[in-house]
């Protein structure tokens, strides 16, 4: 099995880093609600964190599948 | 250990650590605003029914909208004549069941005057669509 080269891991870190922030501007950064009430800026809060970090997971996820699928296809 | 030991365990960490967060996180924030309704301003009770709202205000007043003055923290008791419904406010985030044969208890303080769509998140009915509520903030 080859060894990854430094272009390697950060072409890995390039698909991670820009489906993050697609994700991120997709999602208006996780700003679900204007502050209407106190209530909802809590709950817009709580939102915005498990938005946040879902969107990092999901990117990691998606990212490493794209780059892998890529970097290890069958070349004919 | 090797590299994707490493690697393993970090995910398993770092999901962990995530979740409880999460579960610790909302726990705080519900605790908060069950406290809440100790402090209400005013008490409302919201009678839900296929397919319409009806809010009783404390001086016995009955109405189909709902109007509450900002700043006011307000406590509505949700009854239900029929079947389940739900009362979700959508600008503000907020939404509780309305259960039959118990009254739940909704806390909020509204802060921006203007005018909000109230509707039925559960289904109710052929007429759960039309199922609607203004609120009014002043």
């Amino acid at each position: 099995m080859e060894k990854l080269s430094a272009g390697d891991y950060a072409a890995w870190a390039g698909i991670i880093i820009a489906l993050f922030a697609a994700l991120l501007a997709l999602g208006n950064f996780g700003q679900l609600f204007e502050p209407v009430s106190p209530e909802t800026v809590r709950i817009n809060q709580l939102y915005q964190f498990i938005y946040v970090s879902g969107s990092a997971v999901g990117a990691i996820f998606l990212g490493s599948l794209i780059w892998m699928s890529i970097k290890f296809r069958e070349r004919g | 250990m090797t590299r994707v030991r490493y690697v393993e365990w970090g995910t398993i960490i770092g999901a962990a650590i995530l979740f409880a967060y999460i579960g610790i996180a909302s726990w705080f924030t519900v605790s908060q605003f069950e406290a809440q309704a100790q402090e209400a301003d005013i008490t409302i009770e919201v009678r839900a029914r296929q397919f319409a709202w009806e809010f009783i205000y404390p001086d016995g007043t009955r109405s189909a909208e709902l109007r509450v003055k900002a700043g006011q923290t307000v406590k509505l008791e949700l009854i239900s004549e029929d079947v389940i419904h739900s009362l979700y406010i959508r600008d503000f985030g907020l939404k509780k069941d309305v259960v039959p044969g118990q009254v739940n208890v909704l806390t909020f303080t509204p802060m921006k005057p203007g005018e909000y769509v109230i509707q039925c998140a559960e289904f109710c009915g052929s007429g759960h669509s039309n199922m609607l509520a203004k609120l009014i903030v002043e």
